[in-house]
């Protein structure tokens, strides 16, 4: 059985499942409560207040209001990867259908579609999803859940149709073959040809283009947590008696990010240990990528 | 010739409807009426002829028509923009080189590391290049352009951290494309004639090298404008894009102008592409998708 099993794909796939794993339960690695909010040494003498860095407070710091980063991290963890991992099965889900229907029907306008789309996705996805999200910001203070729905919903949509495009041009290549043609000419239907002989060929190759569409996606969180839009919305947090700041309600990763970028010169691991964990994320996410092109 | 002329004017017209559209969604969004919408998209189409005629209020209370408004951030980030380019192209095709030459076992070492350098977000390196840049300036006193002195702006520092994006893809493309051109013929058959490797290497392979980075050069500029935004952010540089995001949001027309602004010169850039590709090889180059 060993010698069946891809050892990169199942590595992979078992280090993420873990993390997730550790991201329900995170207080069996690090404890839940704040830090003190001024840091003494042995002689009671004064050291650091908040926020800390990860040499006065192993293993990551903690941010202003003094929650270690480290849980934070954990606890974002699960929203991050779950939100990309649904809003990419579904565009998946959508645009094969869109493909199916793309490759076997549609002849005279598929160059039209093709240089539409290939034309309107010069504009970076980013923008457009920042212009439509940033004035409807304000409003949904309360509801996270339904902004999250909202983004989701947004960004499967912005994902489908080069994704589509893709699927549809490889099915069409696998239907310019030989064999397949010998099979229409037999009188088969377009259903059982694509069962039967198109979906075994293009198997593999929708699993890579799915983890590289985790990992695009991903990418895309980061810079529109940087631009401030955060999944579920942001909570404002006092942190001393004049300063406000917005930290992410469910604590994900795209905003964590987003939230303290602006003093990244002053206390440079609040932003870093996102970041680092994305990086660590992406590193799982292309070694079942590497496993899956070795097959 | 002709035909390649209607082309693109077909193209530029689906090109401008599609900005249209997308400018004026916002719209739809907000208001939730499909009248406004097509107000939106019938003053979109007035201002598309028009547009000295857009006023923009500053912060410090003029109101300028839009091209002197948006004159200065937009020659910064061109220069940003093309500056970091020419540094990528030029460190990636020197570390191609130098990557050619090495041995074997260094290649697997470089392997590794470049396999862990690739999956680092585009903010993580533009944040540790800032950093890399901050530490020199406190070992060794050299300010390489961090800093702004009043109204001067600073290019040296952005174009530096913009620039190791594209290199990384760069270098990825050149030396996947490289491997693959060593295993044809003539490469086989200069060997035989006893040339150099130097010499092979920049006379032949670069050549046919260059063709196929040509297909890939829109997402490499694709992915550089994405990360221009986020550098203007993150570096407060005063940028089109750092400009849009201001002035957009409320104001469609301004991000409809912008966006024209964004896309002219890199279509007649992508334009310009295929047609170098379609002269020199006979062949379309449009198969790529971009995603």
């Amino acid at each position: 059985m060993w010698s069946k099993v891809n050892i990169k794909i199942s590595a992979g796939t078992l280090l993420i499942l873990l993390l997730v794993f550790f991201s329900f339960f995170p207080d069996l690695i690090v404890s839940r409560e704040n830090a003190p909010s001024l840091l003494l040494d042995e002689e009671g003498e004064f050291i650091a207040k908040t926020p800390y860095s990860p040499a006065e407070y192993p293993p990551l710091g903690t941010n202003v209001s003094g929650e270690p980063l480290l849980h934070n991290i954990l606890i974002g963890a699960k929203y991050t990867i779950v939100f990309v991992s649904v809003v990419c099965l579904l565009r998946f889900v959508i645009a094969l259908v869109l493909a199916i229907y793309y490759a076997f029907y549609v002849h005279k306008f598929k160059n039209i579609w093709k240089r539409t789309i290939e034309i309107a996705y010069i504009i970076p996805p980013v923008l457009v999803i920042f212009f439509l999200l940033a004035p409807l910001l304000g409003l949904f203070q309360e509801e996270s859940f339904h902004f999250m729905l909202l983004l989701m919903v947004i960004l499967i949509s912005i994902g489908i149709p080069p994704l589509a495009l893709l699927i549809g041009d490889e099915i069409k290549s696998e239907l310019h073959k030989d064999f397949i043609k010998i099979a229409q000419l037999q009188g088969v239907s377009n259903f059982y040809i694509f069962k039967k002989h198109v979906w075994r060929i293009i198997k593999p190759r929708i699993g890579i283009f799915f983890i590289q569409n985790n990992i695009q996606l991903l990418l895309l969180l980061i810079h529109l947590g940087v631009l401030g839009i955060f999944i579920g919305g942001d909570r404002a947090i006092k942190v001393s008696e004049e300063k406000t700041i917005l930290l992410p309600i469910s604590n994900e990763w795209g905003g964590l990010i987003g939230s303290s970028y602006q003093e990244f010169l002053l206390h440079p691991w609040i932003v870093l240990a996102p970041l680092f964990s994305f990086m660590v994320l992406i590193i799982f996410l292309k070694i079942i990528l590497a496993g899956m092109k070795g097959q | 010739m002709w035909k390649s002329l209607v082309k693109s004017c077909r193209d530029i017209s689906l090109i401008i409807f599609i900005i249209l559209l997308i400018s004026c969604m916002p719209v739809l969004f907000q208001t939730q009426s499909f009248t406004y919408f097509f107000q939106s998209i019938g003053s979109g189409i007035y201002y598309l002829f028009q547009p000295q005629k857009i006023i923009i209020p500053l912060s410090n209370g003029d109101e300028v028509p839009f091209f002197a408004a948006v004159y200065n951030a937009y020659l910064n980030s061109i220069i940003i923009i093309f500056g970091s380019l020419t540094i990528a192209i030029i460190v990636s095709i020197l570390f191609t080189y130098l990557f050619h030459i090495l041995t074997t076992p260094f290649k697997k070492v470089i392997h590794g590391i470049f396999f862990i350098v690739e999956s680092m977000p585009d903010v993580l390196i533009v944040l540790l290049n800032i950093q890399f840049f901050i530490w020199i300036f406190k070992k060794t006193g050299i300010s390489l352009g961090i800093y702004e002195f009043g109204g001067e702006t600073i290019y040296l520092l952005p174009i530096l951290a913009l620039s190791s994006i594209p290199a990384i893809y760069l270098f990825k493309y050149m030396t996947a494309s490289i491997d693959e051109e060593k295993t044809k013929d003539y490469y086989l058959l200069s060997r035989s004639k006893g040339f150099g490797e130097s010499y092979i290497f920049f006379i032949h392979l670069f050549r046919n090298t260059l063709l196929t980075l040509i297909q890939y050069y829109k997402n490499i500029f694709l992915y550089m404008i994405s990360s221009l935004l986020i550098l203007e952010i993150l570096l407060r540089l005063n940028g089109i894009m750092s400009f849009v995001k201001l002035y957009g949001i409320g104001d469609f027309r301004i991000l409809m102008w912008v966006l024209i602004m964004l896309y002219f010169p890199l279509y007649i850039f992508i334009r310009s592409g295929e047609y170098i590709v379609n002269k020199w090889t006979f062949d379309e180059a449009g198969d790529q998708v971009v995603e």
